[in-house]
């Protein structure tokens, strides 16, 4: 192939894959990413000489100014999203700007252009991305941007080259330098593979700089924070209507769960069956008015937890309890025996709540690795839902938990769970009426029939259960299940809506529906967030939940047996095994997540420890106790900085200083003769003092136009100008202590003395 | 300007025979990876840190791979036969690359005088595996005499432009500068010798009345060997026919430092355009069949024929010097070349001329 | 070299320039008061080319001739172009000699060193188009046989600007052919008041008495030696920038030919030689623009009256001089 499609062939690839990168980290919208696709592609086939490229230069000036319309646009949308900074118009800008400049390509400088651009472009990508696909575009980038930046080089060098002067025939050079560009032999095979071997080791290398840089944490040299990277859609707000919950395409995975009770069914069908039904239970809500399930953190309904030391791991292990009931809180011991143990992974949400099978009994928090900045902890909130904080740890004194660090980058743990059914003896014994009275106000914002509705439904019922039963019942015999809601207006409450006008609704409505009408037949009821069911992953022998698996439902207190779990909603069901692809992906993510995404200075001193202990390095070791963790931080900015230091030092030793240099002789960037610069020098000077050469005019003709003038020191000009013509016209050299001497005159030039 | 060893052997040991330095590029590219990694460090992304790795090896690889680059390769100058003061001249500079399979890409070699570059690059696209190449770059001397050249700098911004690493190599050569060549039109010589030669015999044939012995010169015609002498004095002399007396010339040039200074205020200009003007006129009557010796104030060249002598005279006239008028020494003339034609190049105010007269013996003429 | 050398220019030329310099104080002798025309006859000669003077009668074109050949000791023929002059008057002609019964050429007036063409538009078409291609080639052909015309060669073609009553001007590809077109125009008003009263014997005796100032190998040698001139890239460029310029002027109907551009190139070469430069200039080429390019282009809308032309022409090369940024 000849060398310039070579070239441009890479250049294309190189702004694709970083395009394609950016597309798969849902950075930029969809509508954005399909446009500049489209426009790449045509862009391919406008050459400067062809119609559509006459075309499209007709266009520039237009162009011009939508370009710079958008970006004043951008920095108007920036500066309005302040404080929260939001980049995002940028982006779309050098889109626009990459797309542009692919249909202009038509010098060097053009395609620089394009490949910084698509540097922007993969940068964007990086910021956001979270899903292993990165690592791939990242590949495939480095690779392109390895053959194309040494094509890029060498159309340089041969234009910059087959062009100088002293080739001696213009017309010629501009011959050759195009035979050159269409020849075939410049690059072949093997260059490719030679280079794209070089582009490997260039890959492995900025892995080794990823892990081995150190993590200092956020905002460490500017103190800023970091835009949580949750995507997920599970939220802690609950308002009817709003799509907070549901968003089935969306595959972000949420938590991972090992548990071993469910690992050791053998059956295929048995497991799965019984994951269909596992309920993971996140927040909790005691209130609702208009629309909306607030807290409403009533001491009454505070959370209890009890803390224990772990001795297994040096953890602590939290006990629900439950001030009201009777009897003492139970012991450690007690309260995990028997139930169902799971190790659970939480990744970075939003929101950091513990999740844990339906109904949690204990949550055990492992202590932070040895040297770790940061460590998770329990908190106990409203309802029996419980909240993970993040604290900033003296890497001396693990218990020393002071500060609270606002990013959550994910947590393990193990949650102990006793199944709440119907019928079983929950953990909760009587709980006194007070402490349930938050758990029956019913919502002003419903109409009395709503009320009518609810006593005509429970009135009759015995039992509270048997009040549940009847709910449930005429809720999934009058409405089914939907995601695409519809909304009367007119009706002020979207829970009464969906009661009398809907026939459908999502698992908000039903839970939300049920949780009312109970507490208006008198049964205590309260809104659950959580998460229903999980993938199998027999790879790694654990479950895999994503936030499309988002549920809403009710737990009701049936009196002795505590509170239970009530799901109004028609059962969906969805396919509970993943296939093997599927579950290899699953690993890839989950290891992608945690050592890529999550990377932190935890798991590199994990790793450097792991490390030493294979190669007997030191280990590394911390200063003597008593330095603050804030002396800490100055230390290793010391350190950085004296590094940055070495390196300086060591490039600057490296820098030949030629002899030019100190003498004054600087040559043009093209090897051009020194006196081209002091005569050029001495225009500029003649010029700032407005009287500039025409470019029409000869050096002789300025000469004697200067004369003419009565320009001060002429004559140190007239030899300049003979010197310089001589160089220029003749091609003679001039030697250097000439030029020497005519930079020393050439300072008077213009110069009134 | 003979370099002192010592020195240049100092010089190199401060400054390492690879160099390297960073090109504008370069410095754009150090500039961005250094704001990226403060940006990584400080936001914690740590997808940041790849990319900032990525960019740091890169830079790394230019440095590598450009030192790959440069091994291995075989450098060496051809120079002309003939190098005339003003006038371009061409020298050739072939690569050969010495490596098994790793052609070198984008290479420049440039030739240094004193360890300075000369602005002439020469530019190799690519030189494959095993392979030579050779290109030239063209200059022009502005005086005659000897230029040294010190050796050569390869140079390579291969792979990605980021660097510019270089290589000096040790080549060291001695450029002899002929004088600036004039046209010498015919009709000046051929009007004054042609006078002398009027007094000669004007017999076409070689061979006239025997006149004198000579000693042997290449290019001599072995046929004119006079055996008995050259056996007794144990050196090969030849017979001087009459012939060959009349087409025999010696360039007198007047080297005396000028006494007044020429108008464009150079004070040597006189005494180069007369050297120039001797050294053209040499050559005109060396290729019209004559034989032609030089003389100078401070030594003697005896006439000859051929390429030798033209570079024996070149040569000299290259290398003389102005004499202060006060060491003038006046040229002396061996007898056996008493009478033959002697052209005077004189040096003038604003252009040299020529004058012809007859050698007397022992004196200058 | 302590202090500051001023960069002598270069031997050899500096003996071309003074050499010239001979020639034209030669020519002065009999032509006062012209330096430029003279020297534009000198380039004309040092760039092997042709010179046409396009001018009033009576300034001195003859004698302009004259003087020229005498000055470098060679033949000069005056032709008077007739209407009714035929090629065989100009070129030669083939006789028999009765004695030996074979056919003899004898040459015609063109076969001298410097050939006045006087009045070329009053001739036919193809008794200028003998003259031009012989002009051309250097060489006569008739009969079979090839002539060859002693170099050094050149024609002064002259053309009465303003009269064009029964005449033939010469085509605009025929003008090409002249390296430089020049006018001598009137004397100074000094200079006629010391025409006038000097005894006309003077003047042609002055003529009568002038003696060579160089030879003929001399001149070749000037010739050689203007060749040998060198241009630089950049104003090879330039070059080709102005003759574009002009085949894309609106107010030219045809540009600048390559034939144009080289004998632009060759005058140029001629004018650095004589300035004592082994290297063009782009003043050289400046200077030299109307003299050498005005005659070669055709205006888009031809004015009848000749002298209207030339001003037009000469002002639209002004014009592209103008707008053009001289390399450097």
């Amino acid at each position: 192939m000849k060398f310039r499609l070579i070239h441009k062939l890479t250049s294309y690839l190189l702004a694709g894959t970083a395009l394609a990168t950016l597309a798969s980290s849902q950075t930029a919208s969809w509508l954005s990413v399909a446009v500049l696709a489209a426009a790449a592609i045509l862009s391919w086939f406008v050459e400067p000489d062809t119609r559509l490229g006459r075309l499209l230069d007709r266009a520039v000036p237009l162009l011009n100014l939508a370009t710079v319309g958008l970006f004043a646009l951008a920095v108007l949308q920036v500066v309005r999203s302040f404080p929260e900074v939001d980049l995002s118009p940028f982006l779309d800008f050098v889109l626009f700007l990459l797309g542009y400049k692919l249909c202009q390509r038509r010098g060097n400088r053009d395609y620089l252009q394009i490949y910084i651009l698509s540097f922007l472009v993969m940068l964007a990508a990086a910021w956001q991305a979270t899903s292993a696909v990165f690592i791939v575009g990242f590949f495939l980038y480095v690779l392109l941007a390895t053959w194309t930046l040494i094509l890029f080089h060498l159309r340089r060098e041969i234009e910059e080259n087959y062009l100088v002067r002293h080739t001696g025939d213009a017309s010629g050079a501009r011959v050759t330098v195009t035979r050159v560009l269409n020849s075939r032999r410049v690059v072949g095979g093997p260059f490719f593979l030679y280079t794209g071997l070089v582009a490997t080791l260039v890959f492995g290398g900025a892995a080794l700089v990823f892990a081995s840089i150190p993590r200092v944490g956020l905002g460490f040299i500017l103190g800023g924070v970091r835009r949580q990277t949750g995507v997920a859609g599970f939220s802690d707000e609950v308002k009817l209507g709003m799509h907070g919950v549901l968003s089935l395409d969306n595959q972000t995975v949420i938590l991972r769960a090992q548990v071993p009770r469910i690992a050791a069914l053998r059956s295929d069908d048995a497991r799965d069956s019984t994951i269909a039904s596992l309920y993971w239970r996140g927040t909790v809500y005691d209130t609702y008015e208009n629309g909306e399930w607030i807290r409403s953190r009533d001491e009454k309904t505070r959370t209890h937890l009890s803390l224990y030391h772990s001795p297994s791991n040096d953890g602590r292990t939290y006990v629900l309890s439950s001030p009201q009931a009777p009897g003492p809180p139970p012991g450690r011991t007690a309260a995990i025996s028997g139930a169902v143990e799971q190790d659970m992974e939480v990744v970075a949400l939003t929101h950091a709540v513990v999740f844990a099978l339906d109904q949690p009994v204990a949550v055990e928090m492992p202590p932070p690795p040895p040297g770790a900045f940061t460590a998770v902890d329990v908190e106990a909130r409203w309802s029996g839902e419980l909240g993970l904080r993040v604290f900033r740890v003296s890497p001396f004194d693990r218990n020393d938990r002071r500060t609270v660090m606002p990013e959550f980058a994910g947590a393990r743990y193990r949650a102990y769970s006793r199944a709440s059914r119907l019928g079983t003896d929950g953990p909760e014994g009587q709980l006194l009426p007070e402490a349930l009275s938050p758990y029956l106000r019913a919502a002003r914002s419903l109409s009395p029939r709503v009320r009518e509705l609810a006593v005509r439904l429970t009135a009759v019922q015995p039992s509270a259960a048997a009040k549940v039963d009847a709910v449930v019942k005429w809720l999934r015999a009058t409405h089914r299940y939907t995601t695409d809601l519809k909304r009367d207006a007119s009706i002020p409450d979207p829970l009464e809506d969906f009661l009398f006008h809907q026939s459908a609704g999502h698992c908000e409505y039903f839970a939300s529906a049920a949780a009312m009408l109970l507490r208006m037949g008198g049964v205590p009821t309260r809104y659950v967030n959580g998460f229903l069911g999980g993938e199998w992953n027999g790879l790694r022998q654990s479950i895999t939940v994503r936030d499309n698996r988002a549920h809403s439902w009710v737990e009701a207190y049936l009196g002795s047996s505590g509170w239970v779990r009530v799901d109004a909603t028609p059962a969906v069901s969805r396919a509970a095994h993943m296939t093997r692809l599927r579950q290899v992906l699953d690993a890839v993510e989950m290891f992608w997540s945690r050592w890529v995404i999550e990377y932190s200075a935890s798991q590199q001193l994990l790793l450097a420890r792991q490390l030493s202990r294979e190669f007997g390095w030191l280990q590394p070791h911390f200063s003597p106790r008593g330095t603050h963790h804030r002396a800490s931080r100055t230390q290793v900015l010391a350190v950085a900085a004296g590094a940055v230091a070495l390196v300086v030092v060591l490039a600057l030793r490296k820098l030949p200083r030629r002899r030019a240099v100190r003498s004054g002789l600087r040559r043009g960037w093209r090897g051009e003769p020194p006196v081209f610069h002091v005569y050029q020098r001495a225009l500029d000077r003649l010029a700032a003092r407005g009287f500039a050469r025409r470019p029409e005019e000869t050096p002789h003709e300025y000469l004697a136009r200067a004369r003419k003038q009565g320009v001060a020191s002429a004559d140190a000009l007239a030899r300049l100008t003979e010197c310089y013509a001589e160089a220029r016209y003749g091609d003679i050299e001039v030697p250097s202590e000439v030029v020497l001497q005519l930079r020393a005159e050439a300072a008077s030039i213009g110069r009134d003395s | 300007m003979i370099v002192n060893p010592l020195r240049s052997r100092l010089r190199r040991w401060f400054r390492p025979p690879r160099r390297f330095r960073l090109t504008r590029e370069g410095k754009w590219f150090i500039g961005a990876t250094l704001i990226l990694g403060f940006a990584a460090v400080n936001g914690g992304i740590n997808l940041l840190f790849l990319i900032f790795g990525m960019l740091l090896c890169l830079l790394l690889a230019n440095g590598f791979l450009s030192e790959a680059s440069l091994r291995h390769l075989v450098v060496t100058r051809r120079l002309p036969a003939a190098i005339h003061a003003r006038t371009p001249f061409l020298v050739g500079i072939a690569v050969r690359n010495a490596k098994k399979r790793i052609p070198t890409f984008s290479l420049e070699v440039e030739d240094m005088v004193a360890e300075k570059p000369v602005d002439r690059r020469c530019f190799y696209l690519k030189v494959p595996a095993g392979r030579e190449q050779e290109t030239a770059y063209r200059r022009t001397l502005p005086r005659r005499g000897i230029h040294h050249l010190s050796g050569l700098r390869v140079s390579t911004r291969f792979p990605f432009g980021l660097l510019r690493r270089s290589m000096d190599v040790d080549a060291p050569a001695e450029l002899l500068v002929y004088p600036a060549l004039l046209p010498v039109t015919d009709a000046v010589l051929a009007s004054g010798l042609a006078e002398l030669n009027d007094r000669q015999s004007t017999t076409r044939t070689r061979r006239g009345e025997f006149e004198s012995l000579r000693e042997f010169r290449p290019g001599d015609d072995p046929r004119d060997i006079h055996w008995r002498t050259s056996a007794r004095r144990g050196r090969r002399f030849v017979r001087q026919f009459e012939g060959n007396t009349g087409r025999l010339v010696v360039v007198a040039l007047d080297d005396a430092q000028p006494k007044e200074a020429s108008p464009g205020g150079d004070r040597a200009a006189p005494f180069e355009a007369a050297v120039s003007l001797a050294a053209s006129a040499a050559l005109v009557l060396l290729r019209q069949g004559y034989q032609v010796g030089l003389a100078t104030s401070g030594a003697f060249l005896a006439p000859g024929a051929g390429n030798i002598q033209a570079s024996h005279i070149l040569r000299h006239l290259a290398l003389v010097e102005m004499r202060p008028a006060a060491e003038m020494v006046p040229a002396m003339l061996p007898a056996a070349l008493r009478g033959i034609a002697v052209l005077r190049v004189l040096q003038g105010p604003q252009a040299p001329r020529l004058e012809t007269s007859r050698a007397l013996a022992g004196r200058p003429s | 070299m302590g202090a500051m050398t001023r960069l002598v220019p270069a031997e050899r030329e500096r003996t071309a320039a003074e050499l010239v310099q001979r020639l034209e104080r030669n020519i002065a002798q009999v032509i006062r008061g012209k330096p430029a025309a003279i020297r534009h006859a000198v380039l004309a000669l040092l760039a092997r080319g042709h010179l046409l003077i396009e001018d009033v009668p009576g300034v001195g074109k003859t004698t302009l001739a004259r003087a020229l050949a005498l000055s470098m000791g060679g033949t000069f023929h005056r032709i008077q172009f007739t209407s009714d002059l035929l090629p065989s008057d100009i070129l030669g002609v083939s006789v028999l000699e009765p004695a030996s019964g074979q056919f003899v050429f004898r040459k015609g007036p063109l076969f001298a060193n410097v050939v006045l063409a006087d009045e070329i538009n009053r001739t036919t078409p193809r008794t200028q188009s003998a003259l031009l291609e012989a002009m051309n080639d250097s060489q006569v052909s008739l009969d079979g046989y090839t002539y060859r015309l002693e170099p050094p060669f050149m024609v002064v073609a002259t053309q009465n600007s303003e009269e064009h009553y029964g005449t033939y001007p010469l085509p605009e590809s025929q003008m090409d052919r002249f390296t430089l077109r020049m006018r001598i125009d009137y004397p100074s008003a000094e200079d006629e008041k010391g025409l006038i009263l000097e005894a006309p014997a003077v003047t042609e005796d002055a003529l009568a008495r002038l003696q060579p100032a160089l030879l003929l190998s001399e001149i070749i040698s000037l010739q050689d030696a203007a060749a040998r001139v060198r241009i630089s890239p950049e104003l090879a460029g330039y070059i080709v920038d102005v003759a574009r310029e002009t085949r894309r002027s609106p107010f030219l109907a045809l540009g600048l030919s390559p034939r144009g551009e080289l004998a632009w190139r060759n005058v140029a070469r001629a004018s650095a030689l004589v300035a004592g430069r082994d290297y063009v200039l782009p003043d050289d080429l400046k200077q030299l623009a109307l003299p050498a390019l005005a005659h070669r282009l055709v205006l888009a809308n031809q004015l009848d009256s000749t002298g209207r032309v030339r001003e037009e022409a000469e002002r639209v090369v002004k014009d592209v001089l103008n707008r053009l940024p001289v390399p450097g």
